[in-house]
């Protein structure tokens, strides 16, 4: 009794319940990205707090994927911290987009809050049409926040630690396709803006991988928001 | 070079990335017009995530590729008949698994 009032009080002040729900399948989809960077890191012979420090620190897989390939290769400084700003330049278009959120939070939220802007926590937070009480959007995203930081490093720290005696081929690769496959179809089955935006964001993403694959992402999505400015200047 | 400096380098510059357009140039001061196709970013990301989750699976061969697709096409089929998150990620990671078993 006393600890169910307790999860109750802790829910009522700290946490979301509706965040919770809304991370928690793609929680599942962190896992083995986790687990691919926790081994790549090994391998490079990174101190395991060296790794987990540098993963909150950056909080981006796919630019720490890239940023550690190249520092294996032996690329300055400058070359990875420009492949690093290529592979993240998606984080400038997720922040114009959340911009009013967090346009009336107290000063340390506008300046610390964005670091934990990945594309789980924008996927989740842009989707909910709820969060307009600058309060609300506090607590849900840094709900969010708290969960994936938790799965992300409590992952990489463990797969650091026991690297060696993980079988190779878990069949985990898929489970963000599913997470955002599920997010993107009800979008797709009642709005033809989506359908649009998406086809194009889609198209351009698969023509930008073969000829620039690390640039895929923004060009993608780019694409998507340019055909909805090009759309709106002819209507 | 030493690992620290560059993801604290490369967190730096991410971070300024994020905060680009919440606080150091505010959305709100782009044009009208940009401002409401930043609508669409959603659909956007998530679209052009499938696909480059996608084609990095298409890097590791066509057998690969092949139980992707399918796995996706299941995992679209499931959402869109059941509308439950929890069983597209069940469903669809089961997918991908017994293809990579039959390939």
């Amino acid at each position: 009794m006393d600890a169910t009032i307790a999860l109750q009080h802790l829910e009522r002040r700290w946490l979301d319940a509706d965040a919770l729900r809304d991370v928690a399948p793609i929680l599942v989809g962190l896992v083995p990205f986790a687990m691919i960077l926790g081994v790549t890191m090994s391998d490079a012979g990174v101190h395991a707090g060296v790794g987990v420090f540098g993963s909150f620190v950056l909080y981006a897989g796919s630019a720490q994927l890239a940023a550690l390939a190249l520092m294996q290769s032996g690329a300055g400084l400058g070359m990875i911290l420009l492949s690093v700003v290529i592979v993240n330049a998606r984080m400038l278009l997720y922040g114009a987009s959340l911009e009013p959120r967090f346009r009336n939070q107290p000063r340390w939220f506008k300046w610390l809050g964005p670091h934990f802007l990945v594309d789980q926590s924008y996927v989740v937070a842009s989707e909910r049409a709820d969060l307009q009480e600058p309060a609300r959007f506090r607590r849900y995203w840094l709900t969010v926040a708290c969960a994936i930081t938790t799965v992300w490093l409590t992952t990489i720290g463990a797969t650091m630690a026991l690297g060696p005696v993980l079988p190779k081929d878990l069949p985990l690769s898929f489970a963000p396709i599913a997470v955002f496959v599920s997010l993107l179809l009800p979008k797709l089955l009642k709005d033809s803006r989506a359908r649009r935006v998406a086809l194009v964001a889609a198209v351009g993403t698969g023509a930008a991988a073969i000829v620039a694959p690390g640039a895929a992402l923004i060009i993608g999505i780019s694409a998507g928001i340019g055909s909805e400015l090009i759309k709106k200047g002819s209507d | 070079m030493n690992a620290a400096i560059v993801l604290v380098g490369a967190g730096l510059a991410t971070w300024v990335l994020r905060i680009g357009f919440i606080g150091l140039i505010p959305a709100r001061t782009l044009p009208v017009r940009i401002r409401r196709a930043l609508d669409v970013t959603g659909p956007s990301a998530m679209a052009a995530l499938i696909v480059n989750d996608l084609m990095h699976e298409a890097s590791r061969g066509p057998a690969v590729i092949t139980g992707a697709l399918i796995a996706t096409a299941v995992a679209a089929l499931v959402m869109w008949r059941l509308q439950n998150l929890a069983l597209v990620t069940v469903a669809g990671i089961g997918t991908y698994w017994a293809a990579s078993l039959v390939a």
